[in-house]
């Protein structure tokens, strides 16, 4: 048997899987050649220190980590059976679900909201211009960018908010319409049931609070989802340009240098340039509802959050000067 | 592992599945470790892991063993995902942090340093790194490494003692000279 053979029998050796035989060749062999032991010597000394590397474990827990993803997963296969086709630009369906889980917390986030409303209400009213405050109502029952958007003026109000949302996952909800009475009167979303399905008149069946149709509203989204794409008029958006307030059902947030505008489109957000209306950028389709879009004061970073189904928040940013988007740090 | 832990958790039961990741992360975190020899990148590998066997635990099936499916699932992420051309490293930058002690003995029975160790290993290839790693991390028998790296059996052979061989080479010229990298 020469070298190169026995140098097999070595390593199989270091592996326990030579037979008693086997082994007797192998050591009349390294008795008679001295480099061969030499070497069987290193190899043994090898695989000894193989095995006993350090037996590293994780600094953390990786479940621990990973859980949030893993229960969006969950959720999303979920949700899947359900509701396969669903735009979900208005969090209607998740609300319905969840009113009857978190009563409370819903009627303080639709408070808090309120103030919100007031924020929006002093930002965008404008004397001169009758505005039509029933289409008003509707876009900001239906849309917490337009919250987002008076969130900027109001530091307070909106991390109030943000962390009533953190807490229930709920979507501020309210109506503006007592405003147009003149007396300033919040109404928290349980008070707005009603109101909404007597003022809408537009296909809007105040689907939304009833929240046990849980079909009707997502045909709902749908028809929003289409009007705010499209802007074109599916009654809504047309009202809202009659009255004189450009509020669209996903309103732009515009950043203070005016140049550009960010942009929620289901669960894209969209960085359109003001100058010519083109789209400069598309993040990537987010797992949840986009919201709170605030712009950095000088106009090179936009913020965002997206809320999945969980009621776990995640906050990306996108970089103008680069066009790229990152989660940020929360 | 236990197989009706494994059974439940295919049958959807998610608690099980969860108690299942956390039994294997250690051994998927340890594979990514020793392969990509940096300890964020392995936490990075072994998350992706994770939650892939989360998404196909339907497709695992009884027939192999579940450990070999589960260090093939991270060997893949490990050699696939994070490829990376590193002819030259600086051993420097590898000073480890060690969770678990060794003992006192086997310190002073090295006779080569931990760390030119894994800096020899990281300079395998990476096939024969890996059959390494799961030959002496997690103790696999030839025939659990070709399962997991889905490599016949004398491919594993000859692709682990040729990486011995070569370990032997490269740290044997360490000891001598002194010289690293």
């Amino acid at each position: 048997m020469n070298c190169q053979e026995v140098m097999e029998l070595m390593q199989r050796q270091l592996d326990d899987d030579l037979s008693e035989s086997e082994i007797e060749v192998l050591m009349s062999h390294t008795r008679q050649c001295p480099d061969c032991a030499a070497m069987f010597e290193r190899l043994q000394l090898l695989s000894a220190e193989l095995t006993s590397l350090p037996k590293v474990t994780p600094s953390y827990s990786l479940v621990d980590a990973i859980m949030p993803q893993l229960e969006r997963l969950e959720l999303f296969g979920h949700k899947e059976e359900e509701q396969p086709v669903v735009i979900q630009t208005e969090p209607t369906p998740r609300r319905a679900k969840r009113e009857c889980r978190w009563p409370s917390i819903r009627v303080v986030s639709g408070v808090v909201a309120a103030g919100i409303v007031a924020g929006l209400f002093l930002v965008t009213y404008k004397p001169d211009i009758s505005p039509d405050f029933a289409s008003m109502k509707i876009s900001m029952s239906s849309s917490d960018d337009s919250a987002a958007n008076s969130a900027q003026e109001e530091p307070k109000a909106f991390s109030l908010k943000t962390s009533k949302d953190d807490e229930s996952s709920t979507p501020a909800e309210v109506t503006t319409e007592a405003l147009g009475l003149g007396d300033q009167r919040m109404m928290t979303e349980s008070e707005s049931l009603d109101q909404s399905e007597e003022t809408d008149q537009n296909g809007q069946p105040s689907s939304g609070s009833s929240g046990l149709d849980q079909e009707s509203s997502n045909l709902d989204n749908k028809g929003l989802a289409a009007g705010g794409a499209s802007g074109s008029s599916d009654g809504f958006a047309g009202e809202a340009a009659e009255g004189g307030i450009v509020v669209t059902t996903i309103s732009p947030v515009i950043s203070p240098d005016g140049k550009f505008a960010g942009h929620a489109v289901g669960f894209k957000l969209e960085i359109i340039a003001q100058a010519d209306q083109s789209i400069v950028f598309t993040a990537p389709r987010k797992n949840g509802e986009l919201i709170n879009l605030v712009w950095s004061e000088d106009s090179g970073l936009l913020t965002y959050e997206v809320h999945v189904e969980n009621g776990a928040t995640e906050k990306y940013e996108i970089d103008l000067a680069t066009l790229t988007e990152k989660k940020a740090a929360y | 592992m236990e197989p009706e832990l494994i059974r439940a958790a295919q049958s959807g039961d998610r608690d099980a599945l969860i108690t299942l990741l956390r039994e294997i992360e250690t051994h998927v975190y340890r594979t990514a470790y020793y392969i990509l020899n940096n300890e964020q990148d392995a936490l990075d590998a072994a998350q992706e892991a994770l939650i892939r066997i989360y998404t196909k635990i339907g497709s695992y099936e009884e027939k192999a063993q579940f450990k070999t499916w589960i260090q093939r699932i991270v060997t893949n992420i490990c050699i696939d995902k994070f490829r990376r051309n590193k002819p030259t490293v600086s051993i420097d930058e590898h000073d480890m942090v060690f969770h678990e002690k060794q003992n006192v003995e086997d310190e002073v029975m090295s006779a080569y340093a931990v760390k030119d160790i894994q800096a020899a290993i990281d300079k395998l290839p990476e096939h024969h790194r890996a059959v390494v790693v799961l030959r002496y991390l997690q103790d696999f028998s030839y025939n659990e490494i070709a399962d997991s790296l889905d490599l016949p059996l004398n491919t594993v052979k000859s692709y682990l003692f040729r990486a011995r061989q070569q370990l032997q080479t490269l740290l044997h010229d360490y000891q001598k000279g002194g010289v690293r990298g």
